[in-house]
């Protein structure tokens, strides 16, 4: 008889921190922040609260059905076949994130690591082992991250802490300058990026029973804006408005992080960050196909984890081979809105859908 | 608890995931050590259309010969390289037509710029700086007097590379503070923020006792993407005065009396404040620090009490504030450069202040009202209680 | 003529001994086996017995008459102590007068049994496989005409290696005693060191053709009855013909038996069994193999050493930190270096690059072909020397490490850096010897990696090798335990070795560790 895995409350919020924490500061380039760049602190804490107000919807519906994802709720509220269609899409969705992450990843080889390599060899090694990890299943992916978390974390603090004296305080100043334009800007950017809200609905059969929902979401989103506001608060202090342009600011940072006779610190930077991307990928990789799973599937699970592989590496490579318009799908609103759909809309019609079907079943039982 | 056996298809996956990387083992491109010039200076001119760049590898290795006795030899051997190209990329690559091995540019000292070049193209040149991924945002950038390429094939002695002297010297600022260490990191955040001039270290071959000598002479001011002229020693320190970097260096300050007494910085900081309207700014520069006693030379007499210490620090300050004003007057109203972020301090400050004088900063930089105060304290007075002269005779 | 008429005559008195037997399960636990009843008539048992042992040179036979009646005493030559068999049996057999009263021979039988054959190890037998297997492990065999039973005595006196320190884990700190090859010495060995009758020892045969004795030993109490359960199951199933080293069924107690990582420990030494027994884990000790195999077995427990105990706290974590960076430097430094040399050499330090490159310059080959044939050449000599006799094999490490690293330095070879990166390996190596056989395998796939893809390669071998490790499990008790489901309690002796105040508080047995998937009977 096999044991369902179980993971536990903490290496699901540390996987998910993995995910948030990887590409936050990505595509502030493409704000064009400029002089304005302090802006962006302002819209990380306004992201973090409306990640909470944004997460209600969710977090109503897991509490609900204990025990079961938002695709094992929408089964059980609606039915199979609308079960399969939301399934089929949060795979899509999951399958789209996944892209975005190897079509950015691409880039960032291309552009520090070896600048002739071609993308499908980059690619190709890095959905090889993601595909692995994918096939292991979550339990190894969640032990795993843990520890890529805790790497992560500990590269975080040494570069931070190598560049406390290069922080110049007066960047902070002043907010606001030009107007709420910017701010705005980066309060889309971060919420695009938070879309582990979702990863978190889905994941959530998979934890030990017993833990509330609210309180591993909260946990989650406090340690990622905690730890994306201290990088930000860094970037914005030492690289000033310089660093607004770059693409890859986190990069920057380590470069000029020194120790004594390393001059650089880039190194340590791209492994954990690397690590980063190929845990992300393996999960996001693994959601999509768990969700299949779950309207039945199950004698596919390998072939499906192949083809949604081969479908990442594709997407990837055109992503890479075309990387500003992967930065303005990023800042754009437009994609704001459909990420709304995936992570207020669907579970809010499933949640009115259940408490209409609640009153009807109700007042079947009073008359009857 | 099952017992994991392999069958065929994992077999075959496992096999066929491994062949498939190994077959494109020579896409990766493999780059030997061997291969390569290491690269430790790079100056940049402009003359005649097109860029002229010269590179001071480091020829170790191709002297170098095998065994462990040439290894030993610590000789540096430099070897020049100088292409030309229409853009700075372009000449980086036209020097592989000369040198047979990649360059190399991970472990460069310091970038010169010619004189010229910076007259018309400075920020163009920044680029190329900014977007590579080997050069670090810490190197060292400096403005050359004259031609780059004079600077970097200058050696005065065998045991140093050029390269490595000049990084060493800009380094050593701290003991004089009367040169402003420049690296590359300041000067593109001056350049994105648009509100701060660049200011960079300077260097030069002078002429000190018959000998010619290279030596970092000041500070290059660039305004408007322009070099717009050099501050000397005095006006440079007056800028580092403002910018509260001063580090170490030494005061001197003449004894109504008699006698010079020289002091050794040990700390500095500055504060500036701004107020005013848009009609007069006001900006306060205060300026402490705080200064040891290192040499007293004197004929007359002297015990050092507090009341002397008292004394010194006010002439010492006087001293300081004559090197700030020397500063302002030099860069601000001759050159027309704010390279003391006056400007991004009224933004930063009055940020309503800088939205009515922002735009027209070049002209309403002239209606500044400074007020400098200075306050100097001396610490320790060393060893000896009196400068060292001979008693007088008891009368 | 090979057939002759005294063996045809044997064959059929064999065949015709065999009608009344009963095939069924024998009194032993663990394997269904024949039972064939003694006879009655010492003739007939010992026509059947001389027909088994036919061509066995060792199987010897003394006769004597006691009380008027016929009897034998039947061993293998050299396993029997012949001093104590004559003066516990021979002697006060032939004195033997019966006390009046007794007429039958089963009652003088008994009065052998119980009276006058006083030896302590002294068994019952009574089917001739009992016989076999008991004369087969070195006791001596007594039966009498007239009674169809026999009395086994243990008199063993075979030589067998003297309990010496044993040579791969040595402890400064700990006893000089290591297990040696025979069961019942070994089960001595680690009764005298928890003496409870909790500890219990279970006695099963494999290996059809040799029928090795192995003891599966546990303490009742502290121990899971899933995975005692679950081992007891995996020993019904071996299916082997010969076991004569304990590596050989090894493999049937490992949940992933192709994975690099053995997730079955061995042990040589009998205070680390124990030590290991205490924290709820299996050991099985196998007949003629001094080492002894504990399951459940986690990636921490190849760190942890019977030193670390008996040393302070502050220095017993310094070796642990030790060790756990050795690992992951032997394995990660080779590739590093060949990554960071041949891919990104914007990484290095001005002086080391000034170095590596006036190194690089004289040698003809590649990094990767440098790292890779040092590495060689290294596991080359490395295996010379041990299967050598002693002085040659000393000669020929101190020749490899010396004379060929020097030597190729000097003609221009391979680089001087590459000759200390393959010193510090193999030094790294040696400080963990459990890990050693996975360390060579990784060491060299990471060189390939790092070679093929420099230092994305090497994060990607990382990830696998994370993905790979994480998903191991060890009787349903996860390999990375307690570091990656993490549990701070259980990490008191994991990197550091907590004081004994803290490790003496509530016991953490294997299955209490995190993750794990045992249900628990115990508290």
């Amino acid at each position: 008889m096999e044991k369902k895995s179980y993971i536990s409350a903490y290496q699901a919020v540390m996987l998910l921190f993995v995910g948030r924490i990887m590409f936050s500061s990505s595509y502030q380039a493409a704000i064009q922040a400029e002089n304005s760049f302090q802006d962006l602190l302002i819209s990380v804490v306004i992201t973090f609260i409306l990640n909470f107000i944004v997460a209600i919807p969710i977090l109503s519906l897991l509490k609900r059905y204990p025990q079961n994802d938002i695709i094992e709720g929408g089964i059980n509220i609606s039915g199979r076949g609308f079960g399969s269609f939301l399934a089929i899409l949060y795979s899509l969705f999951f399958i789209f994130n996944a892209t975005v992450i190897a079509g950015n990843f691409e880039n960032f080889f291309t552009a520090t690591i070896v600048p002739e390599v071609k993308a499908y060899f980059s690619g190709l090694l890095l959905i090889i082992v993601c595909l692995y990890g994918a096939v292991k299943g979550i339990e190894s992916i969640a032990r795993f991250g843990s520890v890529v978390a805790v790497i992560y974390i500990l590269t975080f603090i040494l570069i931070v802490s190598c560049l406390i004296q290069r922080i110049d305080w007066n960047e902070l100043r002043p907010l606001l300058y030009n107007g709420p334009g910017i701010m705005l800007r980066g309060v889309i950017m971060n919420y695009n990026m938070s879309i582990q809200i979702v990863a978190l609905g889905i994941l959530m059969s998979n934890i030990v029973p017993g833990k509330s929902p609210f309180k591993t979401f909260a946990a989650w989103n406090i340690l990622s804006t905690v730890i994306f506001f201290i990088l930000e608060l860094m970037i914005i202090t030492v690289t000033g408005a310089y660093g607004a342009s770059d693409i890859y600011p986190v990069r920057l940072l380590a470069s000029i992080a020194q120790i004594s006779v390393f001059e650089r610190l880039d190194i340590l930077d791209m492994i954990a960050w690397v690590l980063n991307i190929i845990l992300t990928l393996t999960l996001y990789i693994y959601l999509a196909v768990a969700c299949l799973l779950k309207i039945g599937l199950n004698k596919h699970r390998r072939l499906l984890i192949f083809v949604s592989g081969v479908i990442v590496l594709l997407g990837s490579l055109y992503f890479s081979s075309d990387f500003p318009i992967l930065q303005s799908i990023m800042v754009s609103g437009y994609y704001s809105l459909i990420n709304t759909i995936f992570i207020v809309i669907i579970p809010l019609v499933l949640l009115i859908i259940d408490t209409v079907k609640g009153k009807v079943l109700q007042n079947a039982n009073k008359n009857a | 608890m099952r017992i994991k056996m392999p069958n065929l298809k994992r077999i075959c996956a496992l096999a066929f995931a491994l062949i498939i990387p190994l077959s494109f083992s020579g896409c990766m491109p493999y780059q030997e050590l061997k291969e390569e010039s290491i690269v430790e200076g790079m100056g940049i001119d402009y003359g005649k259309n097109a860029y002229s760049v010269t590179f001071q590898i480091n020829d170790m290795q191709q002297s170098g010969g095998s065994g462990k006795e040439d290894q030993k030899n610590n000789k540096p051997q430099i070897k020049i390289v100088q292409s030309t190209g229409a853009s700075l990329f372009e000449a980086v690559r036209n020097a592989n037509l000369q040198n047979g091995r990649k360059l190399l540019f991970s472990n460069i000292r310091a970038f010169v710029l010619g004189e010229e070049v910076c007259k018309d193209h400075f920020a163009e040149l920044l680029d190329f700086m900014s977007r590579n991924d080997q050069i670090e945002p810490t190197e060292k950038i400096l403005i050359a007097k004259g031609k780059a390429a004079d600077i970097l094939t200058f050696q005065e002695n065998d045991e140093i590379l050029p390269a490595v002297n000049i990084e060493q010297m800009a380094k050593r600022y701290i003991e004089t503070s009367k040169i402003h260490n420049s690296e590359l990191l300041d000067v593109l955040k001056c350049v994105a923020s648009g509100m701060v001039d660049p200011a960079v270290t300077a260097i030069s071959i002078e002429n000190v006792s018959g000998m010619d000598t290279l030596m970092v002479s000041g500070t290059a001011v660039i305004h408007k993407n322009k070099l717009a002229g050099f501050l000397d020693h005095e006006q440079s320190r007056g800028f580092m005065w403002i910018t509260g970097r001063v580090r170490g260096g030494t005061i001197q300050s003449k004894l109504p009396k008699g006698g010079t007494v020289t002091t050794e910085i040990v700390d500095s900081q500055s504060k500036i404040t701004v107020g005013g309207d848009e009609k007069a700014p006001i900006i306060n520069i205060s300026v402490k620090n705080k200064t040891n006693i290192t040499e007293f030379s004197s004929t007359v007499g002297y015990v050092i009490d507090s009341d002397f210490l008292d004394q010194l620090g006010d002439i010492q300050a006087k001293e300081v504030k004559a090197e700030i004003e020397k500063a302002i007057q030099q860069a601000l109203y001759n050159y027309g450069a704010d390279i003391f972020g006056f400007g991004q301090r009224i933004y930063r400050d009055k940020p309503e202040l800088w939205r009515k004088i922002g735009k027209d900063w070049d002209k309403n930089l002239n209606n500044i009202q400074f007020r400098i105060s200075v306050q100097s304290d001396v610490d320790h007075i060393g060893l000896t209680n009196q400068p060292t002269h001979s008693a007088k005779p008891s009368s | 003529m090979a057939v002759s008429a005294k063996s045809i005559l044997k064959y059929f008195a064999s065949k015709f001994s065999e009608i009344g037997t009963v095939k069924k399960s024998s009194p032993e636990a663990g394997s269904a086996t024949e039972y064939t009843q003694l006879k009655r008539s010492l003739l007939d048992n010992m026509t059947y017995l001389q027909g088994e042992f036919d061509g066995c040179a060792d199987f010897v036979s003394k006769e004597l008459t006691t009380c008027n009646r016929k009897a034998i005493i039947i061993s293998i030559d050299n396993m029997v102590d012949k001093l104590t068999l004559t003066q516990s049996v021979l002697t006060p057999l032939s004195k033997a007068e019966p006390p009046m009263g007794l007429m039958t021979d089963d009652d003088i039988f008994n009065w052998f049994r119980d009276s006058l054959l006083s030896s302590a190890d002294e068994k019952e037998v009574f089917s001739f496989e009992e016989v076999e297997s008991h004369i087969m492990s070195g006791y001596a065999v007594f039966l009498m005409d007239g009674v169809n039973r026999g009395l086994a005595f243990g008199l063993q006196g075979f030589k067998y290696r003297s309990i010496d320190e044993p040579n791969q884990e040595t402890a400064l700190r700990g006893s000089r005693e290591g297990f040696v090859e025979p069961l019942r010495i070994n089960m001595m060995l680690v009764r005298r060191r928890i003496k409870n009758p909790n500890l219990k020892f279970e006695i099963y045969k494999v290996g059809n053709e040799s029928k090795t004795e192995i003891c599966l030993t546990y303490i009742n109490g502290v121990v899971e009855e899933e995975i005692l359960n679950e081992v007891r199951h995996r020993i019904k199933t071996i299916n082997i013909d010969t076991v004569f080293a304990s590596g050989y069924i090894q493999k049937n107690f490992q949940d992933c038996p192709y994975s690099i990582f053995s997730t079955v420990g061995t042990t040589e030494r009998p205070d680390t069994f124990c030590g290991r027994i205490n924290e709820g884990r299996i050991g099985i000790i196998v007949d003629n193999t001094p080492l002894a195999l504990t399951m459940p077995f986690l990636f921490i427990d190849n760190f942890q050493n019977i030193d670390d105990y008996a040393v302070g706290p502050y220095y017993a974590t310094f070796t642990r930190i030790l060790k756990y960076l050795a690992f992951f430097t032997s394995i990660l430094v080779p590739g590093l270096y060949v990554a960071i040399g041949s891919f990104h050499q914007a990484y290095i330090p001005s002086q080391l690059l000034y170095t590596l490159a006036q190194a690089e310059e004289a040698t003809p080959f590649p990094l990767v072909f440098e790292a890779l044939l040092m590495q060689i050449v290294y596991e080359m000599v490395r295996e010379a020397g041990l299967r050598l006799p002693k002085q040659i094999g000393f000669a020929i490490n101190i020749v490899g490490a010396l004379i060929i690293g020097e030597s190729a330095v000097s003609a221009g070879l391979i680089g001087a850096p590459m000759v200390i990166i393959v010193a510090i390996t193999a030094t790294t190596t040696l400080i963990i010897p459990t890990l050693y056989e996975s360390g060579v395998v990784l060491r060299f796939v990471f060189i390939i990696l790092a070679g093929m893809a420099g230092m994305y390669g090497i994060i990607l071998g990382i990830a696998f090798l994370g993905f790979h490790l994480t998903s191991i499990k060890s009787y349903e008790v996860p390999y990375t335990a307690p570091i990656s489901p993490f549990n701070a309690r259980a990490m008191r002796d994991v990197v550091v070795r907590a004081p004994w105040t803290i490790l003496s508080k509530r016991k953490i047995a294997a299955q209490d560790m995190p993750g794990s998937n045992v249900d628990k009977t115990q508290s």
